[in-house]
């Protein structure tokens, strides 16, 4: 009980009187009276749950992935990390590439090195390879560079001339 | 017994989780207390059970508004809120004068003592009368039970708050929103009103 000075003064017979006799009456009144009806409106207004906050909300989604609001935390400052690494190493290294393919390697020795036209068909540079008795050995390299062997060793000259004057390569040089 | 503040916060938190046991068990204590103080008003007894049973609702759908920091008692608190409940119930039916008939039988105050209503300089202090000691626990409860009837419901009120449940000058004041020095002054005419009547009933007792 929190008393300030001001206490009404309670040092007499009077004062302790009242006390006993108002607590006296008190005492008499039925504990249970009016109880039934508190109970039932008691069971009329069931306790609903609070609506949890958004951080609560968070929280509870995260414990039930096994993780606390810390450990969550640190791995979200990885995954920034990482992104900010990558997105660097993007800024900072060789341009995007301007020959787009796969790039494939061979045991057999490159006779000759092509640096292909990029706006050049594919397609047609595979016929004119073909046509020619060439097989790709490697690349295209992101320079659009690319390495072949000629199956007659005799007309690497002649195929190297033959590859200079197509419109789909820009420079033919020999390997050996 | 009347459960401590640690306990009364301990029930109300398991209130707050919807405890129904907590909440009966914080009714039975505090229910009778509430009613006997409201009673004292003059309301008649119907009104006084509805403020009863409001206060006891409101306590469990809001089991959170009690703060222990505010400095009050628990029991402070909620006599206050019940006093204003029945406030409450009581301008929503108009009623300004909530005596009972039982006590419109009695005098009033200003009757018995023909004064305004504020300190009459009386010390209400002195011993009592003679022979007063002499009686039996229950003989001075009846004599004392028909001079309070002669008082006014707030002065039984404030008489209640202040020896019954032994509140301070401060609580009560804020309690019932009046100076605290009003309630000196009043609870200073009370007892003198009291004594007085005492002695009138105790000469009529001895003749």
């Amino acid at each position: 009980m929190s008393q300030e000075n001001h206490t009404p003064k309670r040092n007499g017979w009077l004062e302790d009187d009242i006390a006993d006799l108002m607590r006296h009456e008190t005492a008499q009144f039925d504990p249970d009276q009016g109880l039934d009806r508190f109970m039932a409106a008691v069971a009329a207004h069931p306790k609903s749950q609070p609506i949890p906050s958004l951080w609560q909300r968070i929280n509870n989604r995260l414990s039930m992935i096994g993780l606390t609001p810390a450990l969550a935390s640190l791995v979200i400052v990885f995954q920034f990390a990482v992104l900010v690494v990558m997105s660097t190493s993007e800024q900072t290294g060789q341009p995007a590439t301007e020959f787009r393919g796969y790039s494939a390697t061979s045991e057999a020795v490159p006779d000759l090195k092509l640096r292909v036209n990029p706006d050049a068909d594919f397609a047609g540079l595979a016929s004119l390879l073909n046509a020619n008795g060439c097989r790709i050995v490697a690349g295209p390299s992101q320079q659009g560079e690319i390495w072949i062997s000629v199956e007659d060793k005799r007309r690497i000259g002649e195929v190297k001339a033959i590859l200079l004057q197509s419109k789909l390569i820009d420079d033919v040089s020999v390997k050996r | 017994m009347t459960p401590t503040d640690a306990q009364v916060i301990a029930l109300l938190n398991q209130m707050s989780q919807g405890d129904q046991k907590a909440a009966q068990q914080l009714y039975r204590h505090f229910a009778p207390v509430i009613r006997s103080f409201l009673l004292r008003s003059g309301a008649n007894e119907s009104l006084v059970e509805e403020a009863v049973q409001e206060t006891m609702l409101s306590l469990w759908k809001h089991p959170d508004r009690f703060q222990l920091n505010l400095g009050a008692s628990f029991k402070t608190w909620l006599l206050t809120i019940a006093q204003r409940r029945l406030s409450d119930i009581l301008k929503k039916q108009n009623k300004t004068v909530p005596l009972d008939e039982s006590k419109r039988a009695g005098d009033s105050d200003e009757n018995s003592a023909g004064s305004d209503g504020t300190d009459d300089g009386q010390d209400p202090g002195e011993g009592p009368p003679d022979g007063y000691a002499r009686l039996r626990q229950q003989e001075k409860r009846n004599l004392l039970d028909e001079c309070m009837n002669k008082l006014k419901g707030t002065h039984r009120q404030m008489l209640s708050m202040a020896y019954e449940h032994e509140m301070s000058g401060k609580e009560i004041a804020d309690s019932m929103d009046i100076p605290e020095g009003t309630v000196k002054s009043a609870l200073h005419y009370a007892k003198a009103l009291m004594r007085k009547c005492l002695e009138l009933r105790f000469q009529g007792e001895m003749r």
